[in-house]
């Protein structure tokens, strides 16, 4: 009988070897029993360890491993090494002066393409606000806070920004404003449970301010919250007619505000 | 080039929590060392050549915090658990409660692997990498990539295969009820 060395048969198991190889193992596998079950542990674990080590069992990615990537500092060594191994807190590292914000957005921008390809689950956990209030009043001005202010600036429409507190805000549709602003309608749940819905515009300086506010649709008491769909959405006269009148155009479609989103809500000059 | 590493890193993000959370058998632990991994490789990415690849890049990274993580852990008497299982119960209750036998026995063979072994597993089994490309990772000839892999799922297949699975699931078979 030929002797198959276990790492030829661990490359057979994963279709590592050339196919004429492959031919002749799978021959010599068919016709001697003991040869195939010295392949069995090859199979076993080529087929149960991706799954076991899956992305299902992972969960979203946490928005702490986001901030990290997004705002700790380049080129900035530690002064000592960590004795305790990695269980530093993300805070200590946060500098978010040492990235302007608009670069802090096209970079959301990506995180947010990699939501597109589908590797982060439509629900984005927001735990940099522990205040989880939504909407603040600041200078006179109404601007969204928290969650809201998240949703608001990275999310794609109908994808819903959790805070740690439990509320929740999703933006609904994008448009563009008389004035030239770009606007978002929005729904958001308090921590409280409280719903309200409204919509903001991004004024220079990024911030997002809330232009009407008022009662959100009144859902259905399922508790079917996770997620909105324009079809779940009860009429809210008031809210429409503020939007109609500030809105130009038509709302602007999922690839224009994706464009936006990446860009940092800069329009590019054809626009 | 170093607003472009961050970018590079975020889609790199689902890699690394899949190798971490192999390595680490624990949903928090893999996060934390994918932080540290990211946060260390930030600030040496000067280090980094364009071009060449960042995933095998914050892979050795990811390995040499987790080996020191590993000793120093060892050095304090500390153990991870399987009990780190539960932990899986909040995320896919379905999936989790089919693979949880299937699950204690895989943690409590990866536990017993030593850890050149347990990054094979992580790189190639979990990963998907090819053994070449598991080889120029580690920097290491593709023969003793090959034969260490060999031997760790033969272990792992192993406690796979056994009758008596390992003493948690039984326990936790026994009370569920609903694994037989």
């Amino acid at each position: 009988m030929e002797n198959i060395p276990d790492e030829t048969l661990m490359a057979y198991a994963d279709d590592a070897l050339p196919l004429d190889q492959m031919h002749h193992v799978s021959a010599l596998v068919a016709r001697d029993p003991a040869l195939a079950a010295r392949l069995q542990p090859y199979v076993v674990t080529r087929s149960a360890l991706p799954q076991i080590f899956s992305d299902t069992q992972l969960g979203p990615i946490p928005s702490r491993l986001l901030d990290t990537v997004m705002r700790a500092p380049i080129g900035v060594r530690k002064q000592s090494a960590k004795a305790t191994g990695f269980l530093t807190s993300w805070r200590d590292i946060l500098f978010p002066e040492t990235l302007s914000f608009g670069r802090t957005v096209a970079l959301c921008g990506s995180v947010l393409a990699v939501a597109g390809a589908g590797w982060i689950a439509s629900r984005i956990v927001f735990q940099s606000d522990a205040s989880h209030e939504l909407i603040a009043a600041v200078d006179g001005k109404t601007l969204a806070r928290g969650a809201l202010a998240s949703a608001l600036e990275t999310a794609p429409m109908l994808q819903q920004v959790a805070g740690a507190g439990g509320e929740t805000a999703t933006p609904v549709v994008t448009f563009q404003s008389a004035d030239g602003s770009l606007c978002r309608q929005f729904e958001a749940t308090r921590s409280n449970s409280d719903v309200f819905s409204g919509y903001a515009c991004r004024d220079d300086a990024g911030q997002w301010q809330v232009g009407f506010q008022g009662p959100g649709p009144s859902l259905s008491n399922d508790g079917a919250t996770e997620t909105i769909r324009p079809a779940d959405r009860q009429p809210h006269p008031e809210l429409d007619a503020a939007i109609d009148n500030i809105i130009a155009g038509d709302a602007l479609d999922a690839a224009r505000e994706r464009a936006l989103i990446a860009n940092g809500w800069k329009r590019n000059t054809h626009d | 080039m170093t607003e472009d590493v961050r970018s590079k890193m975020i889609e790199l993000l689902p890699r690394l929590r899949r190798f971490a959370y192999a390595l680490t058998r624990s949903l928090e632990k893999a996060d934390d060392l994918v932080q540290d991994t990211c946060e260390r490789a930030l600030a040496r990415a000067d280090q980094w050549q364009p071009g060449t690849r960042l995933d095998s890049w914050m892979y050795r990274i990811a390995q040499n915090i987790w080996f020191d993580a590993n000793r120093s852990a060892k050095a304090r008497g500390e153990q991870t658990s399987v009990d780190d299982i539960a932990e899986l119960e909040g995320s896919d209750g379905r999936t989790v409660t089919e693979n949880r036998l299937t699950l204690a026995s895989v943690f409590a063979a990866m536990e017993k692997l030593p850890n050149d072994q347990q990054i094979l597993v992580a790189l190639v089994c979990v990963d998907g990498l090819s053994y070449k490309e598991a080889a120029d990772t580690l920097q290491l000839p593709i023969g003793t990539v090959m034969s260490r892999l060999s031997r760790a799922r033969q272990s792992i297949a192993a406690a796979l295969m056994e009758p008596n699975p390992a003493p948690l699931a039984t326990v936790r078979e026994a009370h569920g009820g609903k694994y037989s």
